[in-house]
């Protein structure tokens, strides 16, 4: 009974592989994952070539996505976006010099006129326009940074499906529910880190910065900055915790998914008769023919992430550069004000940019480590 | 009038005020508040060649409107700070401190609008 058993959970397998193996070395692996293919195609930026786009489907796919993430194609790729980023940065720069150049102009015939009585309404007045400039384009890069999320959200959800369908057909059960748990605690992790953590942080920062800018004697910048450390040590925190915990579960199912693969090898060699061993390189063969696909599901995955990531990177970096300049000029002409105002529009583009940068670290991460690696049976 | 012509015009007021303010207060003060507004006037297309300076510098910079509301807010307050000293000098600094206090609130009422945006900016974030 025991052999008889042994055989046809051995025929079974066969049939499975043997399946996913032919599919795979012909190419035509997007008929048997053909809805998940699609959905994961779906949800990619359209920003992406068309190239890389199609890459799952040829056969070497690995090589034309390599050569996405190739050093000078990424900095080809930032430097674009720097010329395309640049002129807004500038614009913004500009304007709060010339604000800031004013202020002072405005702040030396106040002081000029000699009447302390109404120096500070005007330099209230004089504050209230370096705030409304600084803060108008806060709006624009927590709307960019909403939509990267979004679009990171829906990624992370194309890609479950194709992730956990290939490491199980290429028999790594526990690999697959592993890969599955992961992402959906990615997915859950993107859903809500907008809503639950970086919207308070910036609102909070955003209020603190305009109060404390406003109200005379009023310094809140140390509160802000005790905001700011709390929300990057939470998102670091975070990220440790969540790659640590998939890190070590993703070690245990690949070690088991590998006794196994290697014990039904065993099997097929030892228990069936004249074409066991040729079953058993066979089986070999398909995990490693659909761990191609993945790595090719892998690095199209990290491109587009690359691609989606590095404007809002490049966009928050220009803008923060662009603040701690001004607030340099404010400190060096004597807006005392202004220049604390803009170091707290500084902290929150900071804190955006934490944010961003930590979404993409750990995708590109656990990333690495569900898809990217090889086949255990291989 | 060059800057000559207004320190002549200072010292001879200070000093017609100085002779008079013993013998007849009245026209001393009246001395003192038309010195005070002949150089103001004289002043004034200084102001407007500083002025243009700052609105070109504002319109290059993208903040023409932002530049002429704080040029309004200067005005104002120059203007306040005037009266309010002329006032003082007459001995009514009651008035004075009025004509400071109606210049605050139209600098405050100049401001609203920009604090209402920031507000509402505020206010879009917190939703």
């Amino acid at each position: 009974v025991k052999r008889a058993l042994l055989c046809a959970f051995a025929g079974a397998v066969m049939i499975v592989l043997f399946c996913g193996s032919a599919c795979a070395e012909e190419g035509i692996a997007a008929e048997l994952y053909g809805e998940e293919l699609e959905q994961f195609s779906a949800v990619l930026p359209d920003e992406l070539p068309p190239e890389l786009r199609g890459a799952l489907r040829a056969p070497d796919g690995v090589e034309t996505a390599a050569d996405a993430l190739d050093f000078s194609a990424v900095w080809a790729r930032i430097a674009a976006e720097i010329r395309d980023a640049w002129p807004s940065a500038a614009a913004l720069m500009l304007r709060l010099m010339g604000l800031l150049m004013i202020s002072a102009l405005f702040g030396g015939c106040g002081k000029a006129l000699g009447g302390s009585s109404l120096t500070p309404a005007c330099e209230l007045c004089s504050t209230l326009c370096t705030a409304l400039a600084a803060a108008e384009p806060l709006g624009a890069m927590l709307n960019s940074c909403r939509g990267y999320l979004e679009t990171m959200t829906e990624l992370v959800n194309g890609v479950t499906p194709i992730a956990c369908a290939l490491c199980a057909a290429s028999g790594q059960l526990n690999t697959a529910a592993v890969s599955r748990a992961a992402l959906m605690l990615l997915y859950t992790l993107y859903q809500n880190l907008y809503t639950v953590l970086l919207l308070p942080a910036v609102r909070i920062e955003f209020c603190f910065g305009i109060i404390g800018s406003i109200g005379a004697g009023v310094r809140l910048d140390a509160l802000s900055r005790g905001v700011r450390r709390v929300f990057t040590w939470l998102l670091a925190m975070l990220g440790l915790v969540l790659t640590f915990t998939i890190g070590v579960q993703n070690v245990i199912a690949k070690s088991t998914d590998s006794f196994t693969m290697r014990t039904v090898k065993f099997a097929l060699g030892s228990f069936i008769p004249l074409v066991g061993g040729a079953l058993s390189d066979a089986l070999g063969t398909a995990a490693g023919s659909l761990s191609l696909i993945r790595t090719a599901c892998g690095a199209v995955c990290m491109a587009a992430v690359l691609i989606l990531a590095v404007p809002l990177i490049v966009q928050l970096v220009l803008n923060r550069t662009v603040l701690a300049l001004c607030r340099g000029a404010a400190e060096m002409i004597g807006c005392e004000r202004e220049g604390r105002l803009i170091g707290e529009m500084h902290g929150v583009v900071g804190t955006l940019l934490a944010a961003a940068a930590m979404v993409s670290l750990l995708f590109l991460l656990i990333l690495a480590l569900l898809i990217g690696m090889r086949s255990t049976g291989g | 009038m060059s800057i000559t012509g207004a320190a002549a015009l200072g010292i001879g007021a200070v000093f017609f005020t100085l002779y008079l303010r013993s013998q007849q207060k009245e026209i001393a003060a009246l001395i003192s508040i038309c010195a005070s507004l002949i150089l103001f006037t004289a002043a004034l297309p200084q102001f407007e060649t500083i002025l243009s300076g700052i609105r070109e510098l504002s319109a290059d910079s993208g903040v023409g409107e932002t530049a002429e509301l704080l040029i309004k807010a200067l005005g104002i307050s120059a203007a306040a700070q005037i009266t309010a000293d002329i006032c003082r000098e007459a001995g009514e600094s009651a008035v004075g401190t009025q004509v400071e206090l109606f210049a605050r609130a139209e600098i405050a009422v100049l401001s609203l609008p920009m604090a209402v945006r920031l507000l509402e900016m505020a206010r879009g974030m917190l939703a």
